[in-house]
């Protein structure tokens, strides 16, 4: 049997994901000795060959971005959403759901022809087998996931929120010490609290975690002044459909 | 009529060409990544959050969009920031664009030079000079990374300042790595060999940021403009099925980045890069593909700020524990900033009302700018390429590579 082929795709986005791929450095030369690469865009020209594991950043804007998908799903036996943009819709995913004022407000001539739809993730469109959040990705949790996709077995992840993370960390609790609307209590691990650690609150970028308590995290920002308004604004970055 | 999706470049783009005969009927550059709008995104959000959005319009540039739109709303705000917040930017710009020109000039555009498919065929035969790409990309995310809070999407950078500072062991180790790959760089880019065709495709207009001032313009090394008067001078246009607007300065268009930087270069300088400069001919030859080695050249002159900006950081010992902030109070106003990208000039403009929420934005990238430019650049090719072959893709693509377009982020609005 040969080595697996993988492929990496972008639909709409900033490309952030597939550019933390090249941000793995040399160890980019040994995922290219594990898996047979078949299409990464931005590194070489594609080889056309269909791949095995399809791993796909970007939400989903367009009928192009939609039937790209589909044909892509019909080809691999597995389909992996990477990046928050493919897993919640991301920070583009905000605001009404119909754009098409959007798009002629900022594209006088020729908005009104532009074939763009609201910006919707993956599993919208296709079945999504496993998906990898983080705005941009994690290249540790990535790395992690790939471990195990590549064998075929779907990736252990941690069952609780970034608040668990920041405690092993050590940090100073934000939102208990500093009044910071830190979303870390509703949202999924994954990154090591990354923004805590810095003296940043969490803006949610992993998106929901299973059991999270939304009702009494609303609570506590109302306990600290925040409007209904500005609560709402808050889970409305990246969480998905905010509240 | 030949339709191709162009590998190496940063999201998608398609070169279309009509041709009748040997003769060029039209050609365009179609940038097929959706609008993300924005600009409409941050209306009525909280100048805290804008920051946070905007960044995601480019992973490449993150830096410079979170950076430029913090100077922007503390403009707004009349926000002055203290001096080693400042310096802790400037070194984080520079860590973007060490990780962007040695992604660009190593894995993307020196596959061109020696005839190569991708930088995984170059490891093959070169694997020093993959190396080499790979050790100053490298630096460039950990400078990111300590500075910035991370490589892609920083999170440090604040209206106000910086929420934490980077360790002084890290600022150290990232001076140890700098200081022996600026001679490396040096000596690697006088072996690059000349690439075909070169003097072709000549630059005739270039924009770029006067010296460091953050407030003027230099067109074409000779003519100074505020800011604002030169958003007011240009305009664009858009046409489906290209998502994207084309830049025109009176009428001509012109060209940013780090070819412009370099042509608008306000003396010589002296040294290392002086000598530099002669043997590459990048200030006497305004051959487009002179960006590619104009890209070099700034890595060596931006390792070697890297290292004197720590130098200074670590002379002034700043308290590793919090950040370096300033209190930020909001008003109704307006604030415009620009910054020199890794590709270019980067322009973003807020309006905000007096509790600090946006009511209208406006952001210009490099890409848009230099959009027109690339049509032009093409057009001048292929035609010339007809007259010899059929086949003239090859080459339109090294043209497009050298002017380096990042077409995540040409989507943008302007003249809301
Ligand atoms: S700072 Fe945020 S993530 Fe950390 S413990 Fe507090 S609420 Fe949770
Ligand atoms: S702290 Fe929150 S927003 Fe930041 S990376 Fe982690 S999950 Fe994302």
């Amino acid at each position: 049997m040969g080595k697996p082929k993988a492929g990496f795709y972008s639909l709409t986005s900033c490309s952030g994901d597939i550019l933390e791929i090249t941000n793995l450095g040399e160890d980019i030369l040994k995922l290219f000795d594990l898996v047979e690469v078949v299409h990464l865009n931005v590194a070489m020209p594609s080889t056309g060959k269909d791949p095995d594991i399809a791993f796909v950043e970007g939400a989903v804007t367009s009928m192009e971005d939609e039937e790209f998908l589909k044909a892509l799903r019909k080809k691999v036996k597995q389909l992996v959403g990477i990046g928050t943009c493919a897993c919640t819709g991301g920070v583009i995913a905000r605001g009404p759901e119909d754009r098409r004022n959007w798009l002629t407000d900022v594209y006088p001539e020729s908005g009104a022809g532009f074939d763009i739809t609201f910006p919707r993730p993956l599993k919208d469109i296709v079945t999504v087998d496993f998906s990898i959040p983080g705005c941009p990705i994690e290249k540790k949790y990535l790395l992690h996931c790939l471990g195990y996709l590549l064998k075929g077995v779907l990736p252990e992840v941690p069952a609780y929120s970034v608040c668990m993370e920041c405690k092993m960390k050590g940090n100073e609790c934000l939102l208990r010490y500093r009044s910071s609307a830190c979303l870390g209590p509703v949202t999924k691990a994954g990154c090591g609290a990354r923004q805590p650690s810095l003296g940043r609150p969490c803006d949610g970028c992993f998106g929901f975690y299973d059991d999270a308590n939304k009702e009494s995290l609303i609570e506590i920002f109302r306990e600290m002044g925040l409007s209904e308004d500005e609560i709402k604004k808050r889970f409305d970055l990246f969480l998905e459909r905010g509240l | 009529m030949s339709e191709e999706l162009i590998a190496r470049i940063e999201g998608h783009a398609n070169i279309k060409i009509n041709v009748k005969g040997r003769k060029l009927e039209s050609i365009k550059l179609d940038v097929l990544t959706p609008p993300r709008l924005f600009e409409k995104l941050i209306v009525g959000r909280h100048f805290n959050d804008v920051p946070t959005i905007v960044s995601r319009i480019c992973s490449i540039c993150a830096a410079s969009h979170r950076v430029v739109s913090v100077i922007a709303i503390e403009s707004a705000f009349g926000v002055k920031v203290r001096e080693e917040a400042k310096l802790l930017r400037e070194l984080l710009l520079h860590g973007e664009s060490l990780q962007s020109h040695g992604l660009h000039l190593f894995m993307l555009a020196l596959p061109d030079y020696y005839g190569k498919n991708s930088f995984v065929e170059l490891a093959t035969d070169m694997p020093e000079t993959v190396s080499l790409g790979f050790k100053i990309k490298g630096l460039g995310n950990e400078i990111q990374q300590a500075v910035g809070g991370r490589a892609i999407h920083q999170i440090i950078p604040i209206v106000g300042g910086m929420s934490a500072v980077p360790s002084r062991e890290d600022l150290k180790a990232i001076k140890d790595k700098a200081e022996p790959l600026i001679e490396a760089v040096a000596e690697f880019l006088k072996q690059i060999p000349p690439m075909k065709s070169s003097s072709l495709v000549q630059v005739k207009n270039w924009v770029s940021l006067a010296g460091n001032s953050g407030s003027d313009v230099l067109i074409n090394a000779t003519e100074l403009t505020g800011i604002e008067e030169f958003w007011q001078r240009i305009n664009e246009s858009s046409l489906p099925p290209s998502y994207t607007k084309h830049t025109l300065l009176e009428n001509e268009p012109f060209m940013v980045g780090p070819l412009a930087r370099m042509l608008n270069l306000p003396s010589l300088p002296t040294g290392r890069t002086a000598d530099l400069i002669e043997r590459l001919g990048v200030a006497k030859d305004r051959s487009v593909y002179m960006n590619n080695l104009a890209r070099g050249l700034e890595i060596v002159i931006f390792l070697e700020e890297v290292t004197a900006i720590i130098n200074k950081l670590l002379e002034m010992n700043i308290p590793e524990d919090g950040g370096i902030l300033v209190d930020v109070i909001p008003q109704a106003s307006k604030g415009v900033a620009a910054i020199e990208a890794p590709r270019g000039l980067l322009l973003h403009s807020y309006t905000f009302d007096s509790n600090g929420y946006v009511t209208a934005g406006d952001i210009v990238t490099p890409t848009a700018l230099n959009l027109a430019e690339m049509e032009r650049g093409l057009g001048i090719m292929a035609e010339a390429l007809l007259k010899e072959k059929a086949d003239i893709i090859p080459e339109l693509e090294t043209l497009i590579r050298a002017y380096d377009p990042c077409i995540s982020c040409s989507v943008h609005v302007v003249n809301l």
